[in-house]
């Protein structure tokens, strides 16, 4: 009884020790990228940018139709997009996993659906992913372990 | 009906219609007036309301005032960031975001027609977005 | 370990612990105003947010109506209400209080010699599940991307909820719209299947012998359950609205209210029916739907779902034409492309297991083991929306028609999400309890159904199944 929640509990534990590693692990291959988006309602063109852990992106942000924000999870990022200006916005990809891009500013109805993804991979390789679908064949098939009966 | 269970329906009915009047009388009382009033100081005010061009634009997009006259401007967004500006004077409000307002103070000295646009960039059709101020011989 | 086995049993009576035999609470379920002292507030709070939606700010993250009501409570209803406390939110609902009160002639007491108002009538048998609940779900999911943005909207379909509940009230006996035709009932009953709280009897068999029955029939305090229930023979949680009534009638004190497991009553084989198993598909599929189309970067998707796009060039399908094709996928998936799946992995795990049992009841069985995961992919989905957009809700509480006020200071608060990095790892943890307990719940269903050497084996389909479902989601989190 007491071996389901404990060996839950190590998972957790193990998982969440993993990502912070690999999270931690200093920045390799700097190199330069540089990715145009265009803005518009409501959508970011492309949706979904991938790059390299330790990578520095150069956004170059355009609006083809009304004011939006550009804004990126845990990055710390958030500015205006007015149309007929190009934006340019360059951090350094230095956490993996995916984060979410966001518009800032109240731009019509459905503003607040107006996300894509900024995805970093780690060598190549999206680490938190591959770790949750590690810990759902664990959690997965806890139940059958222990309710063999 | 038990009495007081009725005296306590009657309570509730009484705040249920009182929201949506009181409401009423707070937008219409001041707040969320359309044309033209004066204020507490006897100044003429003007409430503009700024929707996209492609739900109506400027309201009202035609003002008539009177030469040498003080007017308040006061203008509100209503469903995203506008501004507004009158070239001809060098009036430029600026960002006003959805739900504020911007108040100017202006007095228009010579007679004629002075278009007003918006400043922000606000829809595909915004660069429709423009009304004018007549102004009359005073 | 002496202290090991005592917080153990700590826990374990904790868990089966009998609410109503804590006497705050007994006397406050008692008390005949106590329905009627919850919904009361919370409909005057409802009129206030339909007041709004009509001629409060047009924006909806600018209007209490869509802060309110899209984010704060159903947050709150998806995530604590129906996980926690079962059908919790109907005690507190204030769309039935007009109409019940009507129907009822008086709230708080119970008249000497009562008699109902209104037609009165029986519900229609034919119609005495939840399709319509499930129809009803699905056209407002048609049009969510509208209902979730403008105030308007939100507000008229508010008060025609209030409106054709009392109508039918006036109609129909009892709750008949809350069991049977209010939209958003039909998945609070089949989630809080899952919830960790149920109201049972103590004791059945002095229930079959009891004549009188008041539970159902009413007495001299209470009017008997509303929601055509009996309560001795109650085994789950779907259609219990835990209004109390039954509480106020037992002459016995045999009710109670218990803590328990998560996921108890999705075992159990009765009441269950296509009805119920269609809605865990809507669901299911809706979830993906959403997430998809809300919270994707496929922006050519979130054209389609929104019915006023006009591409800038012309060429794209937009308007209407994309609308049309949105609504195919909407009730294409929920109806038909999922449930059809679920059914080929039963057709196999009917060989697989060698059971007597037809491929269609595997299929009305098993579809309950996907409740947790689809209650926590609803709640994966909600996160963000609190997370994200909390400080639209702080904004309208000061300024609750967007007209410019500020009551408490708060209408300047910059948007700025909470740790938003964080999202995808509780999105997927959440996902990760939703799998834990549906795998639990199916392996325990498959054991019941099949014999014991087949049980894995017939097993091994549905959980392909909820690992893959699993796997999806995960992906739109993480991937």
């Amino acid at each position: 009884m007491a071996r389901l929640p404990s060996l839950l509990l190590y998972t957790i534990i193990v998982f969440t020790m993993i990502i912070a590693v690999f999270q931690a692990s200093p920045v390799y291959g700097a190199g330069e990228r540089v990715v145009y988006i265009d803005l518009s309602q409501f959508k970011f063109e492309p949706g979904r940018i991938v790059v390299n852990r330790g990578e520095t992106v150069v956004f170059k942000l355009r609006s083809l139709d009304v004011t939006h924000g550009f804004y990126i999870d845990g990055y710390g990022v958030d500015t205006v997009v007015r149309p007929g200006e190009v934006v340019t916005i360059t951090i350094t990809a230095y956490q993996a996993g995916k984060f979410k891009i966001r518009c800032s500013v109240t731009c019509g109805p459905l503003h607040p659906f107006m996300v894509g993804d900024f995805v970093v991979l780690d060598g190549g390789l999206n680490t938190p992913f591959i770790l949750s679908l590690f810990a759902l064949g664990l959690v997965g098939l806890l139940p059958l372990i222990r309710f063999r009966g | 009906m038990y009495r007081e269970e009725f005296i306590l329906w009657s309570i509730i009915a009484l705040v249920l219609l009182a929201i949506p009047v009181g409401a009423l009388y707070t937008a219409f009382n001041g707040k969320y007036l359309d044309g033209v009033y004066l204020d507490d100081r006897g100044v003429k005010t003007i409430y503009i309301y700024g929707w996209t061009q492609e739900d109506g634009g400027w309201d009202p997009s035609e003002i008539v005032v009177k030469a040498g006259e003080k007017v308040r401007l006061v203008i509100r967004s209503m469903d995203m960031a506008h501004g507004l500006q009158i070239p001809d004077l060098g009036i430029d409000t600026g960002v006003i975001k959805p739900g504020y307002e911007y108040v100017i103070e202006v007095t228009f000295d010579k007679p004629g027609e002075y278009t007003f646009y918006c400043s922000v960039y606000c829809s595909p059709l915004h660069y429709k977005m423009m009304g004018k101020i007549i102004v009359l011989p005073g | 370990m002496a202290s090991v086995s005592g917080i153990k049993s700590f826990f374990g009576r904790l868990m089966s612990m009998d609410l109503l035999s804590i006497p705050v609470v007994r006397r406050l379920v008692m008390h005949r105003a106590f329905q009627w002292a919850v919904m009361v507030p919370n409909l005057i709070i409802f009129w206030f947010l339909i007041t709004a939606g009509f001629i409060g700010s047009p924006v909806g993250n600018m209007n209490i109506s869509i802060t309110f009501v899209w984010m704060l409570w159903w947050f709150a209803l998806i995530a604590i209400l129906v996980p926690f406390f079962g059908r919790a939110w109907c005690t507190i609902c204030p769309l039935p209080a007009l109409g019940e009160w009507l129907q009822r002639g008086s709230m708080v007491r119970k008249p000497d010699a009562w008699r109902p108002r209104g037609l009165n009538r029986r519900w229609p048998r034919r119609l005495n599940n939840i399709w319509l609940q499930n129809i009803g779900f699905l056209v407002l999911a048609s049009f969510s991307a509208l209902l979730v943005t403008r105030p308007i909207v939100t507000a008229i379909v508010l008060a025609g909820l209030i409106l054709v509940a009392t109508i039918v009230m006036l109609v129909y006996s009892k709750r008949a719209f809350c069991r049977y035709l209010c939209p958003v009932g039909g998945f609070i009953g089949l989630f809080s299947n899952f919830s960790s709280i149920e109201l049972r009897v103590k004791d059945g068999e002095l229930c079959k012998n009891h004549i009188d029955k008041e539970c159902i029939r009413g007495s001299d305090t209470s009017f008997g359950c509303p929601w055509y229930e009996y309560p001795g023979s109650l085994v789950r949680n779907a259609y219990c609205g835990l209004c109390f009534e039954c509480v106020k009638a037992c002459p016995f004190n045999n009710i109670r209210l218990n803590l328990r497991g998560f996921g108890r009553d999705l075992i159990v084989s009765r009441g269950k029916g296509f009805d119920e198993a269609w809605k865990v598909f809507i669901m299911l599929a809706l979830a993906g739907v959403y997430i998809v189309t809300m919270q994707g970067p496929w922006g050519w998707i979130r054209d389609l779902a929104n019915v006023f796009y006009k591409p800038p060039y012309g060429f794209a399908l937009a308007g209407i034409d994309g609308y049309l094709i949105y609504l195919g996928l909407v009730w294409g998936s929920t109806l038909l492309i999922i449930p059809g799946l679920f059914y080929i992995f039963s057709i196999a795990s009917k060989y697989l297991s060698k059971t007597d049992a037809s491929a269609s009841e595997l299929f009305k069985t098993f579809s309950y083991m996907l409740v947790p995961l689809t209650l926590m992919a609803w709640i994966a989905f909600s996160i963000p929306i609190l997370q994200v957009n909390w400080a639209y809700i702080v904004n309208t509480l000061s300024d609750p028609f967007g007209w410019g006020w500020n009551l408490f200071g708060t209408r300047d608060i910059h948007w700025s999400p909470i740790l938003p990095s964080l999202i995808p790892y509780e999105q997927v943890a959440v996902i990760l309890v939703g799998v834990f307990y549906s795998i639990k719940v199916g392996y325990e269903m498959a054991r019941e159904k099949f014999m014991e050497d087949r049980a894995l084996l017939g097993y091994s389909p549905y959980l392909i199944f909820t690992f893959l479902a699993a796997i999806f989601f995960i992906w739109l989190f993480m991937g």
